[in-house]
């Protein structure tokens, strides 16, 4: 019955614009267990251009649920949450222009990014059904990460969360090969206006790509080296294993 | 080598021819127009599940390199907005392109506008410190008001009486609306009138903070609820709700109001105005049983307390059926956004109301082994006006720091009327007239010095000035009885100002005050014999003030699993009673531990040592006449009474499993208090208190259960709350009576939630009183009533239900009410039409057994007769 309302749903016009939304996850494991975040995203798409939203801040609120086996800490962290965050923000964008398959990122501190990233999928014979949605299983690369997406040709918009697109059909369902980015799906709709998608997304600055990957990575070199420094005989080793540039390890 | 080389080339030529079928071709709609956008899916067969390859076709052409070679190849076309076509290849051919344009057609389907949500949407969510229940996952069809759907949701407790609201066992310091604390305190305003249909989510914010500039600092533990309006909510809505139908006595039955609601971004107001007769109080004010909400409590605490008490409306049975009302409640708040850093609030109450009883009481007395009777029928009436302005102005002179000032004026006039027979053979007429007017004003200033500290200044100026005249005129000539009349002023004044210094050092956070506080409390009363030249039978001209210089000083450590919460207060007592003096040092220690096992569960341990100077009832040293009967004199004292205290809990609260469990116990020990020396004869009963430093204490136990058992789908619940108490009296100038009293209810809930049109509900209540005295003299009653309801909802626009209520209150008063509901909602949903009938049985009056330690006291009131009620919801 879904499925049908849903061919229902999408045979209308092609100028339809939906709204889909998925639970960003983010695990990372540390000497004291696994933690685990959830991000609330939104994806509106109308088929040639997206706007994937993540790390919205509604009265100071940060869309995000964060859990950290110890307690204490985990209580700590939120507290460091909370005391940052304030106001109302749209957060991290990410602006898809399909045909081109050119990409804009609008950064949680409001710099923007324009990037293109080819993506190939291999296509697998591996089913399941997510959702009541029967998907079938591809492999693609971005930053070198492996990441393995389920999509559905039972919802025909080629376009996913994140910077996850063109495939034939809606991208129910991403992991990354190591399970600590994983996307699902929780709802579509159908909504009403068309023109939320076209409207700028806001932005401070023009930023550039490799000088944020880079001052990333020099941050945590400068911490991975002072702990090398203080434990010059122990094995310390420090991962940087975020979403947005390729995984690097410091041992 | 040279056979590798071959196998090598050999399987190159395989492959070659392979890589080199191409698909290619146009995609045009019948009319010949492009498709923009559209998805070609390679398949190995018709039947296939899976796509092999595909390609995302743009500007209406396509064209494919096939990576693999296949022997038949199916292809599929799928574009948004046009139905699906496809065309196979059979026996391909190596290194050919195949051509085939496809021609779409526009799908045929009507426009589908709703939004189609793909997971089942739960019945509530959890985030961070934020639980929120969606509305529509517990309507039943018989909710009206909001505080009708937060009764049901789990966790939370609605007190019938006042309206209040418990979650999780804490009392909520508020209801905003959309983040805005609208309704101040009395947020019973908008629970009890706010129509359900406006609100999509009711929020539990735990750890809530009013101030936000002390965001972080304050102890954790409050709770809020915020009402999430529905998005189409927006500039004005409301409800006008008219029920008309009659009594069996053929008079006119009704039940009205009007509500409207404004949202805009500067701009928030509720509003409401009803008039009932069907004894519904839609105020947070209760003139019929005089319930007080915690709110209202601290406002009362300021106001002169009336020594003469109106007659007020409580017995075991609802108010619902023994309130005869006339109920006219209007209330208007608004919060106006002049700047991001000023909001001006205002809260207007207005409340007039004629609330009339027949009661009949009979009393045994057994005292000194002697036993007598009296009786009393009274035919009583209460006319309370009542008027309240509440103006509440914030402003944030910068990021760090604000200033709020809040300003109450209020009136209140209650006019009590009754004609009364005593013992059978004297008739009197009484009137009582209230008047009180009262004044508060609050200032506060907060500054955030750093993000681990914080300064209040704070200082409550209030005056409330009460006059009470009471009027006794016997109707038939006898010399025992006086024509009397007793008049009282008395005022109330309070001033204090203290600072605040607020903070947290790691996992530590204070509390720190210091201030200075005075009241004074001039009371003068006379009682006059109207028949003899206004000879003056009695008076008095008491003169009591104290100050008090005070620091209150409280820590809370928290360990996330452990959390300790310490109070420790001083105090330097002065008070003034006419000549005398004393002064007093105060020190009140107090502790609570409390340990998470879980996220759900804890365990919770106090103990603490409060001091109270005695209350101001007792300040008045000559009779006063408070009714037809009865006089109160005091030997006033200024001792001070102890209370220490001791408490553990344990609390289970777990959402996800719909189980929840309480079980505690708690005692309390006063060390001196007024007692009362009770002379009563069939004519009179007159009372004196005196201190006395003795000690009586209190036991309870309480424990409730609940769960949601999904085999037979049905929520249960059972709760006990057993109280043993003792306290000491003189009877007739005997020697100090000793007396035990114990209390216990039970009660077993279950509802079942099955997915057919039958549901079913069962209340059973059992209560249990006995009172022993010295002389071993044993007064006991217990009263059942079982409420059984049944459920039926035959479609989604059909809800109706019929509920049976037994009780037994004595042991050969047994009553039986039917009560039913017939609500309808049309397709329009902006109306909603409902039938409603309440004591279908028509009962006439309802009677029930008190006690004490000297008397069996049996009384009983009229009740409303059988009303049935024709009700329009329109909602716009």
């Amino acid at each position: 019955m879904k499925q049908i309302i849903f061919l229902f749903l999408f045979s209308i016009c092609g100028r339809s614009q939906y709204k889909v939304t998925y639970d960003y996850t983010m695990q990372t494991n540390d000497s004291f267990g696994t933690a685990k975040t959830i991000y609330k995203c939104y994806l509106y798409t109308d088929n040639k251009q997206s706007k994937f939203i993540k790390d919205r801040v509604i009265d100071g609120k940060l869309e995000q649920e964060m859990s950290y086996p110890k307690p204490d800490l985990e209580e700590k962290f939120k507290a460091e949450n909370k005391a940052n965050v304030f106001g109302d923000s749209i957060g991290y964008v990410v602006t898809k222009f399909l045909a081109s398959d050119s990409i804009y990122v609008r950064t949680q501190g409001g710099a923007l990014l324009k990037m293109n990233i080819e993506k190939k999928y291999d296509i697998l014979n591996e089913y399941k059904t997510i959702n009541g949605y029967k998907c079938q299983k591809a492999i693609t690369k971005i930053y070198d990460r492996e990441f393995e997406v389920w999509f559905t040709t039972e919802i025909p918009v080629n376009d996913g969360p994140w910077k996850l697109s063109g495939l034939p059909g809606l991208i129910i369902e991403a992991h990354s090969k190591n399970r600590f980015h994983n996307f699902y799906f929780t709802s579509i709709k159908k909504l009403s206006n068309p023109d939320y998608i076209y409207k700028k997304t806001p932005f401070r600055i023009v930023g550039d790509e490799a000088a944020i990957i880079g001052r990333r990575v020099k941050s945590i070199e400068k911490i991975f080296k002072y702990r090398k420094s203080k434990f010059p005989n122990n094995q310390i080793k420090s991962t940087i294993d975020d979403l947005d540039m390729p995984k690097i390890v410091f041992e | 080598m040279q056979n590798k080389i071959y196998i090598i080339f050999f399987f190159v030529l395989l492959w070659l021819p392979a890589k080199s079928q191409t698909l290619k071709g146009k995609i045009n709609t019948v009319d010949n127009k492009i498709v923009s956008n559209a998805n070609i899916i390679v398949k190995d067969s018709a039947n296939a599940i899976g796509v092999k390859e595909f390609v995302i076709a743009r500007n209406g052409s396509y064209t494919i390199t096939l990576q693999k070679n296949y022997q038949n190849i199916f292809v599929e076309i799928n574009a948004i907005g046009y139905t699906k076509e496809n065309y196979t290849i059979k026996n391909t051919q190596k290194n050919q392109v195949y051509e085939n344009d496809f021609l779409l057609n526009k799908d045929r389907v009507i426009d589908i506008a709703e939004i189609k949500i793909v997971n089942k949407r739960k019945p509530y969510t959890e985030a961070n410190d934020t639980i929120s229940f969606n509305v529509s996952s517990y309507k039943d069809g018989s909710d009206r008001k909001i505080q009708d759907i937060i009764r049901k949701l789990p966790g939370m407790e609605v007190n019938d009486d006042t309206g209040e609201i418990k979650f999780k066992g804490k009392p909520i310091e508020t209801v905003q609306i959309e983040g805005d604390d609208l309704f101040s305190g009395n947020y019973t305003t908008g629970t009890k009138n706010i129509n359900v249909d406006m609100i999509e989510q009711v929020q539990a914010i735990e750890n809530f903070s009013a101030n936000k500039l002390l965001k972080g600092l304050e102890t954790d533990g409050r709770v809020a609820l915020n009402l999430k309006l529905k998005k189409n909510i927006t500039d004005i809505s409301g409800s006008i709700n008219s029920a008309m139908g009659s009594f069996q006595e053929k008079n006119l039955a009704t039940d009205s109001d009007v509500n409207f609601l404004t949202i805009s971004s500067k701009i928030k107001s509720f509003g409401t105005l009803s008039f009932n007769n069907i004894a519904t109080n839609y105020a947070p004010f209760d003139y019929f049983g005089n319930f007080v909400s915690n709110t209202e409590s601290e406002n009362n605490s300021f106001k002169a307390r009336k020594i003469i008490g109106e007659f007020s409306f409580v017995n075991v049975l609802d108010n619902k059926r023994t309130v005869l009302n006339n109920t006219l409640f209007a209330n208007y708040n608004i919060l106006l956004k002049k700047s991001q850093r000023t909001n001006f609030k205002s809260n207007l109450y207005f409340v007039k109301d004629k609330i009339s009883a027949l009661n009949n009481t009979e009393s045994k007395n057994t005292i000194d082994n002697q036993t007598f009777e009296t009786s009393e029928k009274n035919n009583i009436t209460k006319q309370p006006l009542f008027f309240r302005a509440d103006f509440d102005i914030k402003h944030f002179d910068s990021a760090r720091s604000s200033i709020d000032y809040d300003f109450i004026i209020s009136y209140e006039k209650i006019g009590s009327e009754s004609n009364l027979l005593q013992n059978t053979n004297t008739f009197f007429k009484t009137t009582l007239d209230s008047k009180n007017i009262f004044f508060k004003s609050k200032f506060q200033y907060t500054k955030r010095i750093s993000d681990s500290k914080a300064l209040q200044i704070m200082s409550y100026q209030t005056l409330s000035d009460l006059d009470q005249i009471f009027l006794r005129t016997p109707q038939n000539i006898d010399l025992n009885f006086t024509n009397a009349q007793q008049t009282i002023q008395s005022k109330k004044m309070f001033f204090d100002v203290k600072a605040i210094l607020i903070g947290k050092v790691k996992k530590a956070k204070y509390k720190s005050n210091l201030g200075f506080e005075y009241l004074k409390l001039p009371l003068n009363s006379a009682l006059v014999d109207l028949n003899a030249n206004s000879q003056l039978l009695s008076s008095n001209a008491v003169d009591y003030s104290k100050s008090v210089l005070f620091s209150k000083n409280s820590l809370d450590y928290d360990w996330a699993y452990l959390r300790i919460f310490s109070n420790l207060n001083f105090a330097l007592l002065s008070q003034y009673l006419d000549s005398r003096k004393t002064t007093d040092l105060i020190v009140e220690p107090d502790v609570n531990l409390s340990y998470k096992f879980s996220r759900i569960s804890s365990i919770n341990f106090g103990m603490g040592l409060k001091v109270n100077s005695t209350d101001e009832q007792y300040r008045f040293r000559n009779d006063i006449l408070v009714s037809n009967r009865t006089t109160i004199k005091n030997n006033p004292s200024l001792d001070l009474q102890k209370i220490s205290s001791a408490n553990i809990n344990y609390n289970l609260y777990d959402l996800s499993k719909q189980f929840q469990s309480i079980i505690g116990v708690s005692y309390s020990e006063n060390k001196g208090g007024f007692f009362n020396n009770v002379n009563i004869d069939s004519n009179n009963t007159r009372l004196s208190y005196f201190f006395l430093n003795e000690r009586f204490n209190t036991t309870n136990f309480n424990f409730m259960i609940e769960k949601y058992l999904p085999f037979i789908e049905s929520t249960i619940r059972l709760k006990t709350n057993y109280t043993t108490l003792t306290y000491k009296n003189f009877v007739n100038n005997s020697d100090i009576r000793e007396n035990i009293s114990e209390i216990s209810s039970y009660e077993f809930f279950m509802k079942s939630a099955f997915d057919g049109v039958l549901n079913f509900e069962n209340i059973f209540k059992l209560n249990t009183f006995q009172t022993k005295n010295a002389d071993n003299q044993v007064f006991s009653n217990q009263n059942i009533n079982n409420a059984f309801k049944i459920l039926i909802k035959p479609s989604k626009k059909l809800f109706s239900n019929i509920a049976f209520d037994y009780f037994k209150t004595a042991n050969r008063s047994t009553y039986s009410f039917i009560d039913f509901f017939i609500n309808y909602i049309p397709s329009d949903k902006r109306f909603t039409y409902s039938i409603s009938g309440q004591n279908l049985l028509n009962n006439t009056d309802f009677r029930e057994i008190n006690i004490s330690d000297f008397y069996t006291n049996s009384f009983s009131s009229n009740i409303i007769p059988r009303a049935l009620l024709f009700k329009i919801n329109y909602s716009f």
